[in-house]
């Protein structure tokens, strides 16, 4: 069993995305993360979807998924060859007692940025999971008022890749 | 949709371009333009304003009015799998659309071109649950190769045009295209439209040389080979060319239940049927041979048994048109992602002329064990009840293997599989992946449109013929002179013989206490006769054909007849079952 990653292109809009997960509710893969943005000039959606599943499948999938007509193009890669990341976003409450300058000593530790609102905090990071949790984890005790993860962004980290299929 | 996503689209007829007209008047037009003359369906509120537009194109388009919208489904998959181009079905919105979504699911799994067009409420009242509202777009997601919803009038020409095109190109498919109330109604400026290329989908790839080669190198190499037959070589066409390869090759060939038709039943090199209820010999050898080419076909689990025990000792060749299908099910040692005839085509240069006789001794062999095990019995019976094969093989022969077989699913459904000649290719018409009961009757009557002048013999069980009864009235109202067998054990057969065999004969819930079926027929203004005695079977049988119009016939047979061989469920192909 391996982590992959499908990288999926399609001109209809993101709710394509149920269609999508179809194929892989039918074959009863669970996913592990699913990020999708749209870019509205080029007419594309893309779905990226990170899973767990031996080699075969994991290609199967991605033919499957590769023959609808909606589909653009349909990448399939083992997730150590992309490079991943991931947005973190927390508010903190502001009150005297809950000084920039602590927040900003604790963001410095983790590489993330505090933006001063009207009425919050903002910390921003970007990074690998585990990271934000220790973040996060760290931060509520300094009264944490919400926060919110983008889902994991994978970008290839070379020109050459590996695809795993056809 | 937008004008951009369709990479070509060129002017059709252009007596109309330029007119100002409803969209439902453009429904029309546009399945003109794709020369649809049959629609099957059934009217309701929301395709009301397409109902009335078809209305002023009678001399144009004969609607055939169903009793139920999954006859119209199946009858249009009838009709496709004679003609091998799209049948077209009409639906209103919410029950209507839903009752289509069986024979989009047949359809989908037999690789038949189709295309339903529902009528949907108006836009603006999309998604609050008014009446007769579903999300048909979001239920037949599965099954079907596209569907699409048009809530803009000026989509029609462009959506209708891609409809047909991704229906009947590549692996053929159903289509269903939902269109707003609104949208039937609003008026626009009607541009024909048809589309013969969409971006970022491959209909058929060429085979590559290099694979074609390395296939040649396999067959040529081979000492005992066998080709699997399957439905992608009616849909290509390839039976000439299938037919000119295996006189080179000299390789045996065993037909997948949707490929029969494909190859001559009385060829030296046909041994038979693949699968569950299949000949002996292909699924025996199936184990033995040493290169398997399988051409237009996806290892159903019906085919394969459990595949863990399948052929894994040959080298296979995976000749098949939808890249998704190799490697699905069963690993293979070169796939070559091709339209069969393509692929045939372009292989037949690099295969050398061959003969295996001693190979093929070995399925003659297990042909005689076959015909003294169950053949004999099943065709020439010396007493007891009339068995299901020896209608079969009568009607074979007394149509010569020329009519076109429409089964529905059950016991019934493999003695016409196994005991009638398919003499003509497309003359096989079932559900084979979906085993939908209640098939066979609108499927009849589609086959029959579709080729007016072919006799049209529909094969039913009591159990499946009462799932579509109500279609007996279409065949009557239209004057569609379809032949219906009813093959009578008062039993749900197929059923009763698994609990027979593997549930030790506790049969639950397969008993029928049927009705009279030859009133039934009568009140249906159909002739019918009932048949009870062989000596009564091959007179009946001369009447049924004789008729110029419908007839049907009911026939008891054998109560607790079972159909063998049979591959056991859980098992392997190999280990095929005679008694």
């Amino acid at each position: 069993m391996n982590n992959y990653l499908i990288c999926v292109e399609s001109d209809r809009e993101l709710n394509y995305l149920f269609k999508i997960l179809m194929v892989f509710t039918r074959r009863r893969v669970e996913t592990i993360n699913i990020n999708t943005y749209h870019v509205e000039d080029l007419n594309l959606s893309r779905f990226n979807i990170q899973f767990r599943a031996d080699e075969k499948l994991a290609a199967n999938l991605a033919r499957q998924i590769n023959r609808q007509i909606d589909v653009r193009q349909t990448d399939l890669y083992l997730w150590d060859s992309i490079e991943h990341k991931e947005l973190g976003v927390f508010a903190m409450h502001k009150s005297e007692k809950h000084k920039k300058a602590t927040l900003k000593e604790i963001a410095d530790n983790y590489g993330a940025t505090v933006i001063e609102k009207e009425e919050v905090y903002m910390i921003e990071m970007v990074g690998e999971r585990e990271e934000l949790d220790r973040l996060r984890e760290e931060l509520e005790a300094h009264r944490m008022l919400d926060f919110g993860y983008s889902g994991l962004t994978g970008l290839l980290n070379s020109k050459v890749q590996k695809k795993v299929y056809i | 949709m937008s004008e951009e996503s369709v990479a070509q689209t060129v002017q059709g007829d252009e007596s109309s371009t330029g007119k100002w007209m409803t969209g439902s008047e453009a429904v029309i037009l546009s399945l003109l333009e794709e020369g649809v003359d049959v629609i099957f369906g059934y009217p309701g509120g929301a395709i009301m304003p397409i109902y009335d537009a078809m209305y002023h194109y009678e001399d144009k388009i004969r609607h055939i009015l169903t009793r139920h919208e999954q006859g119209a489904t199946h009858a249009a998959e009838g009709y496709a799998r004679i003609l091998n181009k799209a049948g077209v079905c009409f639906a209103t919105s919410g029950p209507g659309a839903t009752n289509l979504v069986t024979g989009l699911a047949d359809a989908m799994m037999d690789s038949s071109p189709m295309v339903c067009i529902t009528g949907q409420v108006p836009s603006h009242l999309l998604g609050t649950d008014a009446f007769q509202e579903t999300d048909i777009i979001g239920i037949t997601a599965p099954v079907t190769k596209w569907n699409y919803q048009i809530t803009d009038a000026s989509e029609i020409p462009e959506v209708i045009a891609k409809a047909f095109y991704i229906a009947n190109t590549g692996k053929p498919g159903p289509v269903l295209i939902d269109i707003t109330k609104d949208a039937q109604f609003n008026e626009f400026e009607y541009k024909p439209c048809k589309v013969s290329k969409l971006p970022f989908y491959t209909p058929k790839q060429v085979p590559k040389l290099r694979e074609l080669k390395q296939a040649a190198n396999l067959i040529n190499s081979a000492k005992k080979p066998l080709i699997l037959c399957g439905h992608g070589v009616l849909i290509a066409h390839a039976e000439e060319a299938f037919a000119a390869f295996v006189d080179k090759t000299g390789i045996p060939v065993g037909s997948t239940l949707q490929g029969l038709g494909a190859f001559d039943p009385d060829h030296a090199l046909n041994v038979g049927m693949l699968g569950m209820h299949g000949n002996y010999g292909p699924n025996v050898k199936t184990n033995e041979c040493d290169v398997m080419i399988a051409i237009g076909m996806r290892f159903d689990d019906r085919v394969t048994g459990n595949v863990e025990g399948y052929a894994k000792q040959a080298r296979i060749i995976h000749i098949e048109i939808d890249s998704a299908e190799i490697n699905k099910v069963v690993d293979v040692e070169l796939g070559i992602c091709a339209d069969a005839k393509d692929a045939l085509e372009a292989l037949m240069p690099l295969v050398d002329q061959k003969e295996y006789p001693e190979w093929l001794e070995e399925f003659a062999e297990c042909d005689r064990l076959e015909h003294a095990k169950i053949i004999n019995n099943d065709l020439h019976p010396d007493s007891g009840e009339i068995r299901m094969g020896e209608i079969m093989h009568l009607l074979s022969k007394k149509t010569k293997g020329g009519a076109i077989i429409v089964p529905d699913v059950g016991q019934h459904q493999m003695a016409a599989a196994r005991y009638y000649d398919y003499r003509v290719p497309d003359s096989w018409v079932s559900s084979g992946g979906l085993g939908t009961m209640g098939f066979s009757l609108p499927a009849a009557f589609g086959a029959k449109v579709a080729a007016p002048h072919r006799e049209v013999i529909a094969i039913i069980g009591d159990g499946s013929f009462q799932m579509t009864v109500q279609e007996l009235a279409t065949i009557w109202q239209n004057k569609l002179p379809v032949k219906i067998v009813i093959f009578n054990n008062n039993f749900l057969g197929m059923v009763r013989q698994w609990q027979q065999l593997f549930f030790d004969r506790r049969y639950s819930s397969v008993n029928l206490m049927n009705p009279d079926f030859v009133a039934i027929s009568k009140g249906f203004g159909i002739e019918a006769e009932k048949v009870e005695n062989r000596t009564e079977l091959d007179g009946a049988l001369d009447r049924l054909l004789k008729s110029e119009e419908s007839y049907l016939l009911e026939i008891m047979v054998e109560k607790e007849e079972n159909v063998f061989p049979m591959v056991p469920s859980g098992s392997c192909c190999a280990e095929i079952r005679l008694e």
